[in-house]
Protein backbone atom coordinates (compact mmCIF):
# COMPACT_ATOMS: atom_id res chain seq x y z
CA UNK A 1 0.00 0.00 0.00
CA UNK A 2 1.45 3.27 -1.19
CA UNK A 3 1.93 5.77 2.03
CA UNK A 4 1.85 9.78 2.09
CA UNK A 5 1.98 11.89 4.26
CA UNK A 6 1.43 15.96 4.80
CA UNK A 7 3.55 17.25 7.35
CA UNK A 8 5.64 20.68 8.94
CA UNK A 9 8.86 20.18 9.73
CA UNK A 10 7.90 22.42 13.82
CA UNK A 11 5.44 19.44 14.01
CA UNK A 12 6.28 16.81 17.15
CA UNK A 13 3.66 14.58 15.81
CA UNK A 14 4.98 14.62 12.28
CA UNK A 15 8.29 13.31 13.17
CA UNK A 16 6.88 10.89 15.25
CA UNK A 17 4.60 9.79 12.81
CA UNK A 18 7.67 9.54 10.17
CA UNK A 19 9.42 7.37 12.60
CA UNK A 20 6.53 4.82 13.37
CA UNK A 21 6.79 4.28 9.67
CA UNK A 22 10.72 3.86 9.36
CA UNK A 23 10.64 2.20 12.74
CA UNK A 24 8.14 -0.52 11.00
CA UNK A 25 10.31 -0.53 7.49
CA UNK A 26 7.40 0.49 5.59
CA UNK A 27 8.68 3.02 2.86
CA UNK A 28 6.70 6.37 2.73
CA UNK A 29 6.78 9.71 0.85
CA UNK A 30 6.15 13.01 2.25
CA UNK A 31 5.84 16.72 1.86
CA UNK A 32 7.01 19.32 4.61
CA UNK A 33 4.02 22.02 3.65
CA UNK A 34 5.78 24.93 5.77
CA UNK A 35 9.15 24.23 3.29
CA UNK A 36 7.24 24.05 -0.14
CA UNK A 37 6.32 27.46 -2.08
CA UNK A 38 3.30 29.55 -1.35
CA UNK A 39 1.28 28.26 -4.08
CA UNK A 40 1.76 24.93 -3.59
CA UNK A 41 0.46 25.43 -0.31
CA UNK A 42 -2.68 26.47 -1.09
CA UNK A 43 -3.10 23.75 -3.07
CA UNK A 44 -2.16 21.49 -0.53
CA UNK A 45 -4.31 23.07 2.12
CA UNK A 46 -7.65 23.10 -0.68
CA UNK A 47 -7.03 19.51 -0.07
CA UNK A 48 -6.84 19.33 3.39
CA UNK A 49 -9.68 21.31 3.86
CA UNK A 50 -11.62 19.49 2.03
CA UNK A 51 -10.31 16.07 4.00
CA UNK A 52 -10.36 17.54 7.58
CA UNK A 53 -11.85 21.04 7.48
CA UNK A 54 -8.89 22.02 9.31
CA UNK A 55 -5.34 22.50 8.74
CA UNK A 56 -4.33 20.61 11.11
CA UNK A 57 -0.94 18.65 10.56
CA UNK A 58 -0.30 15.00 9.85
CA UNK A 59 -2.24 13.96 7.38
CA UNK A 60 -1.65 10.44 6.14
CA UNK A 61 -2.93 8.65 3.69
CA UNK A 62 -2.53 5.10 3.52
CA UNK A 63 -3.75 3.96 0.01
CA UNK A 64 -7.29 5.06 0.23
CA UNK A 65 -7.67 6.08 3.68
CA UNK A 66 -6.87 9.16 5.13
CA UNK A 67 -6.02 9.52 9.25
CA UNK A 68 -5.30 12.95 10.50
CA UNK A 69 -3.07 13.28 13.62
CA UNK A 70 -0.66 10.77 15.05
CA UNK A 71 -2.69 8.02 16.11
CA UNK A 72 0.13 4.48 15.59
CA UNK A 73 -2.96 2.46 16.34
CA UNK A 74 -5.14 3.42 13.66
CA UNK A 75 -1.90 3.15 11.09
CA UNK A 76 -1.23 -0.45 12.56
CA UNK A 77 -4.74 -1.42 11.72
CA UNK A 78 -5.33 0.10 8.13
CA UNK A 79 -1.80 -1.64 7.25
CA UNK A 80 -2.68 -4.74 9.02
CA UNK A 81 0.48 -4.82 11.23
CA UNK A 82 0.21 -7.40 13.99
CA UNK A 83 -0.04 -5.91 17.63
CA UNK A 84 3.20 -4.86 18.99
CA UNK A 85 4.48 -2.62 16.36
CA UNK A 86 6.85 -0.58 16.96
CA UNK A 87 4.92 3.20 17.82
CA UNK B 1 16.63 38.41 22.24
CA UNK B 2 18.19 35.23 22.55
CA UNK B 3 16.14 32.06 21.97
CA UNK B 4 15.67 31.07 25.73
CA UNK B 5 14.74 34.04 27.41
CA UNK B 6 12.41 34.39 24.95
CA UNK B 7 10.85 31.07 25.23
CA UNK B 8 11.01 32.41 28.80
CA UNK B 9 8.94 34.72 28.05
CA UNK B 10 6.11 33.16 26.01
CA UNK B 11 5.44 30.49 29.10
CA UNK B 12 5.11 33.67 31.21
CA UNK B 13 2.61 35.52 28.94
CA UNK B 14 0.99 32.34 27.76
CA UNK B 15 0.65 31.26 31.26
CA UNK B 16 -1.78 33.80 32.14
CA UNK B 17 -3.94 33.02 29.35
CA UNK B 18 -4.19 29.46 29.58
CA UNK B 19 -5.03 29.58 33.47
CA UNK B 20 -8.26 31.00 32.96
CA UNK B 21 -9.31 28.36 30.20
CA UNK B 22 -8.76 25.56 32.47
CA UNK B 23 -5.58 24.52 31.00
CA UNK B 24 -1.91 24.51 31.76
CA UNK B 25 1.16 23.26 30.38
CA UNK B 26 1.85 19.62 29.31
CA UNK B 27 3.83 17.64 32.28
CA UNK B 28 5.92 16.65 29.19
CA UNK B 29 8.55 18.83 29.94
CA UNK B 30 10.66 17.60 26.53
CA UNK B 31 7.21 17.92 24.55
CA UNK B 32 7.06 21.61 25.72
CA UNK B 33 10.51 22.41 25.24
CA UNK B 34 10.51 21.32 21.74
CA UNK B 35 7.33 23.02 21.17
CA UNK B 36 8.21 26.37 22.27
CA UNK B 37 11.48 26.58 20.27
CA UNK B 38 9.56 25.92 17.29
CA UNK B 39 7.75 28.91 18.18
CA UNK B 40 10.24 31.23 18.76
CA UNK B 41 11.73 30.06 15.45
CA UNK B 42 8.33 30.75 14.03
CA UNK B 43 8.08 34.24 15.55
CA UNK B 44 11.29 35.15 14.27
CA UNK B 45 10.50 34.36 11.04
CA UNK B 46 6.88 35.85 10.72
CA UNK B 47 7.09 37.71 13.89
CA UNK B 48 4.23 36.04 15.23
CA UNK B 49 4.51 32.69 17.55
CA UNK B 50 1.96 30.44 15.32
CA UNK B 51 0.92 27.12 16.28
CA UNK B 52 3.70 24.94 14.95
CA UNK B 53 1.04 21.88 14.31
CA UNK B 54 -1.17 23.59 11.86
CA UNK B 55 -0.58 25.16 8.66
CA UNK B 56 -0.28 28.65 7.80
CA UNK B 57 -2.32 30.46 4.84
CA UNK B 58 -2.65 33.60 2.97
CA UNK B 59 -5.70 34.49 4.77
CA UNK B 60 -4.94 36.77 7.51
CA UNK B 61 -8.03 35.88 9.81
CA UNK B 62 -7.59 32.20 9.15
CA UNK B 63 -4.12 32.70 10.47
CA UNK B 64 -5.02 34.53 13.86
CA UNK B 65 -6.66 31.96 15.04
CA UNK B 66 -3.68 29.69 15.35
CA UNK B 67 -1.43 32.12 17.31
CA UNK B 68 -0.05 30.31 20.12
CA UNK B 69 -2.42 29.95 22.71
CA UNK B 70 -4.99 29.40 20.31
CA UNK B 71 -7.21 27.46 22.61
CA UNK B 72 -10.00 30.12 22.55
CA UNK B 73 -10.53 29.54 18.65
CA UNK B 74 -10.59 25.55 18.67
CA UNK B 75 -12.25 25.59 22.60
CA UNK B 76 -14.56 22.50 21.44
CA UNK B 77 -12.04 20.47 19.81
CA UNK B 78 -9.55 20.66 22.34
CA UNK B 79 -11.51 20.53 25.20
CA UNK B 80 -12.90 17.09 23.71
CA UNK B 81 -9.20 15.77 23.51
CA UNK B 82 -8.41 17.66 26.80
CA UNK B 83 -5.26 18.84 24.90
CA UNK B 84 -4.55 21.41 22.37
CA UNK B 85 -3.52 19.82 18.82
CA UNK B 86 0.13 19.97 19.29
CA UNK B 87 -0.39 18.73 23.01
CA UNK B 88 1.79 21.93 24.47
CA UNK B 89 -1.46 22.66 26.49
CA UNK B 90 -3.57 20.14 28.32
CA UNK B 91 -6.68 19.76 30.47
CA UNK B 92 -5.45 21.08 34.17
CA UNK B 93 -6.26 17.57 35.66
CA UNK B 94 -4.30 15.94 32.89
CA UNK B 95 -1.49 13.99 34.78
CA UNK B 96 -0.76 11.29 31.71
CA UNK B 97 -0.40 13.41 28.56
CA UNK B 98 0.39 10.45 26.61
CA UNK B 99 -2.81 9.01 27.07
CA UNK B 100 -4.22 11.86 24.77
CA UNK B 101 -5.26 11.45 21.47
CA UNK B 102 -4.84 13.97 18.30
CA UNK B 103 -8.24 13.23 17.11
CA UNK B 104 -9.88 15.41 14.29
CA UNK B 105 -13.03 17.60 14.58
CA UNK B 106 -14.42 15.80 12.22
CA UNK B 107 -14.63 12.43 14.20
CA UNK B 108 -15.58 14.60 17.42
CA UNK B 109 -18.76 16.35 16.03
CA UNK B 110 -19.20 12.88 14.17
CA UNK B 111 -19.41 11.39 17.89
CA UNK C 1 -20.02 61.36 47.34
CA UNK C 2 -17.18 62.83 45.20
CA UNK C 3 -14.89 59.65 45.11
CA UNK C 4 -11.75 62.38 44.35
CA UNK C 5 -11.62 64.22 47.40
CA UNK C 6 -8.22 63.76 49.29
CA UNK C 7 -8.19 60.21 47.32
CA UNK C 8 -4.05 59.64 45.83
CA UNK C 9 -5.47 56.60 43.72
CA UNK C 10 -7.50 59.26 41.57
CA UNK C 11 -5.86 60.79 38.98
CA UNK C 12 -6.82 63.69 36.54
CA UNK C 13 -6.47 62.65 32.67
CA UNK C 14 -7.86 64.61 30.52
CA UNK C 15 -10.79 67.42 29.49
CA UNK C 16 -13.65 65.66 28.97
CA UNK C 17 -14.50 68.09 25.91
CA UNK C 18 -11.09 66.46 24.59
CA UNK C 19 -12.49 62.91 24.59
CA UNK C 20 -13.99 62.52 20.47
CA UNK C 21 -17.01 60.18 20.42
CA UNK C 22 -16.09 56.37 18.85
CA UNK C 23 -12.24 57.17 19.02
CA UNK C 24 -9.23 55.75 21.60
CA UNK C 25 -7.79 58.08 23.83
CA UNK C 26 -4.36 56.97 25.75
CA UNK C 27 -3.72 58.33 29.09
CA UNK C 28 -0.91 57.85 31.36
CA UNK C 29 -1.92 58.10 34.93
CA UNK C 30 0.95 57.77 37.20
CA UNK C 31 2.82 55.82 34.31
CA UNK C 32 -0.11 53.32 33.80
CA UNK C 33 -1.09 52.85 30.04
CA UNK C 34 -5.14 53.13 30.41
CA UNK C 35 -7.40 53.98 27.08
CA UNK C 36 -10.26 56.14 27.79
CA UNK C 37 -13.15 55.50 24.92
CA UNK C 38 -16.13 57.56 24.17
CA UNK C 39 -18.96 55.75 22.98
CA UNK C 40 -22.41 56.27 22.38
CA UNK C 41 -22.21 59.12 24.50
CA UNK C 42 -20.66 56.91 27.36
CA UNK C 43 -16.62 56.58 28.94
CA UNK C 44 -15.26 53.77 29.43
CA UNK C 45 -11.71 52.99 30.64
CA UNK C 46 -9.84 50.07 30.02
CA UNK C 47 -6.10 48.63 30.27
CA UNK C 48 -4.05 49.66 27.01
CA UNK C 49 -2.50 46.18 27.69
CA UNK C 50 -3.86 43.50 25.54
CA UNK C 51 -4.37 39.89 27.54
CA UNK C 52 -2.37 38.00 24.62
CA UNK C 53 1.09 39.27 24.67
CA UNK C 54 0.72 42.56 26.19
CA UNK C 55 0.24 44.69 22.81
CA UNK C 56 -0.73 48.16 22.67
CA UNK C 57 -4.93 48.25 22.03
CA UNK C 58 -4.14 52.25 21.46
CA UNK C 59 -3.01 51.10 17.96
CA UNK C 60 -6.40 49.05 17.43
CA UNK C 61 -9.52 50.04 15.65
CA UNK C 62 -13.08 50.33 17.48
CA UNK C 63 -16.03 49.32 15.78
CA UNK C 64 -19.37 49.70 17.94
CA UNK C 65 -18.08 48.53 21.71
CA UNK C 66 -15.54 46.26 19.68
CA UNK C 67 -12.27 46.98 20.41
CA UNK C 68 -9.66 44.88 18.43
CA UNK C 69 -5.99 44.14 19.13
CA UNK C 70 -3.22 45.36 16.46
CA UNK C 71 -1.14 42.41 16.92
CA UNK C 72 -3.41 39.22 16.18
CA UNK C 73 -6.77 40.47 16.32
CA UNK C 74 -8.25 39.65 19.61
CA UNK C 75 -11.53 41.57 20.04
CA UNK C 76 -12.75 42.79 23.81
CA UNK C 77 -16.04 44.61 24.85
CA UNK C 78 -14.95 47.52 26.33
CA UNK C 79 -18.13 47.75 28.64
CA UNK C 80 -16.74 45.01 30.68
CA UNK C 81 -12.64 44.35 29.26
CA UNK C 82 -14.09 40.80 27.93
CA UNK C 83 -11.79 38.98 25.29
CA UNK C 84 -15.23 38.21 22.61
CA UNK C 85 -13.78 34.19 22.20
CA UNK C 86 -13.17 33.64 26.00
CA UNK C 87 -14.95 35.49 28.35
CA UNK C 88 -12.62 33.94 31.19
CA UNK C 89 -10.52 36.36 29.75
CA UNK C 90 -10.65 40.37 30.66
CA UNK C 91 -8.61 43.33 30.43
CA UNK C 92 -8.58 45.38 33.64
CA UNK C 93 -11.01 48.42 33.90
CA UNK C 94 -11.00 51.40 35.56
CA UNK C 95 -13.02 53.63 37.31
CA UNK C 96 -13.39 57.14 36.06
CA UNK C 97 -14.75 60.26 37.55
CA UNK C 98 -15.97 63.60 35.75
CA UNK C 99 -16.23 66.91 37.89
CA UNK C 100 -16.42 70.38 36.07
CA UNK C 101 -15.38 68.88 32.84
CA UNK C 102 -12.09 67.18 34.37
CA UNK C 103 -11.91 62.99 33.89
CA UNK C 104 -10.19 61.39 36.89
CA UNK C 105 -9.58 57.86 36.67
CA UNK C 106 -9.03 55.83 39.88
CA UNK C 107 -5.79 54.06 39.03
CA UNK C 108 -6.44 50.86 41.70
CA UNK C 109 -8.40 48.02 39.16
CA UNK C 110 -12.00 48.10 39.97
CA UNK C 111 -15.00 46.76 37.96
CA UNK C 112 -16.79 49.55 37.54
CA UNK C 113 -16.63 52.42 34.58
Amino acid sequence: MKVFMYTLSTCPWCRKTKNFFKSNNIPFDYVDYDLRPEDEQEKIMEKMLKISGAGSFPVVMIGERVIVGYNPEKYSEVLGLKKGAVA
Amino acid sequence: MNAESRKKALRFLFQKVIDPLGYKFSPDEELVDFLLDQEVILEQKHGIPYCPCQGLTKKREENMKIVCPCIPFHREHFDAMKRCWCGLYVHKDVTNPDELKQIPMTEIKGG
Amino acid sequence: MNPVNGRSSWVFVIEDKKLQENSVNLVFPKGLSILLIKSAGQIYAVSNQCAHMGCGLAGGSLKGHTLQCPCHDWRYDIRTGEFLDAKEIRIPMYQWWLENGRIFINIEEGDRS
